[in-house]
């Protein structure tokens, strides 16, 4: 497993899932207040053949593009929330909050037990 | 730009960086004016409260002046004097928010777990109470961790070293961005030269963070596509328009 949330980040998630439905992520490269993961209603941002899907997350698929997968595959990253005046346009801003990562090495044990990352768009459901 | 691309919207991006700040061997060679502003240019990554997209976190010093260069640098680094922003002695201000600022810390922390080594700062300062304040912070590690390649938007800086020019042109350009660059030397060739191989949208020479009216700026690979601030720009607002007239009343005389 590449990808955990914490509880109250998964709360936030089920608070905007009553309110949008269906949610995806998708990690921010740099940009203005870039680095960070962005939450969207599923579908919203368009996930093309050069992204990974990391995993799926209290509901939520957690999506990353490519090359920039290949500096972070090594880490595990845990979705978390803090307070904060994000101005992105991830959907828990409005809630005074942002979503931000917070990372671990995994040890080479567990590296070696990970199963290959999907790429590209899922198949219609 | 995936909404613009729905319905055909032309668009231009100027994104994130991380870019490289490179001095080489000859600044060393006299402790003189331009040296100090090396060590100037070198602590420059230290502004950035949250927002420079081309902030110089990622110092890149020839091997053989590291020793008597970084010692400069740190030394200024713990020279500057967190505080209120309304106080005049006050050179760094906090974070612009506290999600920027745990995010930072986050980082700082994946600098610490991936084994790269905290030179100074590495973590909050209670400068005024209740403030975003981070130790300005440099790592010394390798191009290949995360702090070397994700923009952290923080003061935090991560160094490494190079033997030879070609080396430092690759570390320079083993990056997903190509926004900013410095370049820093006392060798007249080496100033045309290598810098035309860094590739970014803007390469400061023997200085930083000059942003004058009418120089483009924007950037290489996922910096984004686009030049602002020069008359070329009006181009991206503009439509080339070709009218074929024709002079002649008569037809063709086809048919």
């Amino acid at each position: 497993m590449r990808i955990d949330i914490t509880p109250s980040a998964a709360d936030i998630i089920d608070t905007l899932r009553a309110e949008h439905g269906p949610l995806m992520f998708h990690q921010s490269g740099g940009c203005c207040d870039g680095s960070s993961p962005m939450c969207y209603t599923q579908g919203e941002f368009i996930i093309g053949s050069s992204d990974v899907l990391l995993g799926r997350v209290d509901g939520c698929d957690f999506w990353m593009s490519q090359d920039q997968f290949e500096y972070w595959k090594h880490t595990h990253l845990t979705i978390d929330v803090t307070r904060g005046r994000g101005a992105s346009f991830s959907l828990e801003i409005p809630l005074g909050v942002r979503f931000l990562i917070r990372s671990r090495l995994f040890d080479p044990d567990e590296y070696e037990r990970l199963p290959p990352v999907h790429v590209g768009p899922l198949e219609a459901v | 730009m995936q909404y613009a691309s729905e319905n055909l919207i032309p668009v231009t991006m100027e994104l994130g960086g991380k870019s490289p700040n490179v001095f080489m061997k000859s600044i060393a060679d006299h402790d003189d004016a331009f040296f100090d502003k090396c060590v100037e240019g070198a602590v420059m990554f230290a502004l950035n409260q949250g927002e420079i997209c081309t902030c110089p976190s990622r110092l890149l010093v020839d091997e053989s002046i590291y020793d008597k260069f970084i010692e400069r640098v740190i030394e200024r680094t713990e020279a500057i004097k967190l505080g209120h922003p309304l106080d005049a002695d006050t050179m760094m201000g906090a974070q612009a928010s506290n999600d920027q600022y745990e995010k930072v810390l986050s980082y700082i922390d994946i600098g610490k777990q991936e084994g790269a080594e905290v030179l100074t700062g590495g973590g909050p300062a209670d400068t005024v109470e209740g403030g975003y304040y981070i130790q300005p912070t440099i790592f010394r590690g390798h191009n290949k961790m995360r702090i070397f390649q994700e923009e952290i938007f923080g003061p935090v800086l991560s160094v490494t070293t190079f033997k030879t020019p070609e080396e430092a042109v690759a570390i320079a350009n083993d990056t997903l961005y190509g926004l900013g660059a410095g370049f820093w030397s006392r060798d007249a060739h080496e100033l045309y030269t290598i810098p035309r191989q860094i590739q970014a949208g803007r390469v400061w020479v023997n200085c930083y963070h000059d942003y004058p009216a009418h120089a483009p700026f924007g950037g290489y690979k996922k910096s984004g596509f686009g030049r602002e601030n020069h008359l070329m720009m009006l181009n991206h607002y503009r439509q080339v328009k070709n009218m074929l007239i024709s002079y002649s009343p008569d037809k063709l005389g086809f048919f």
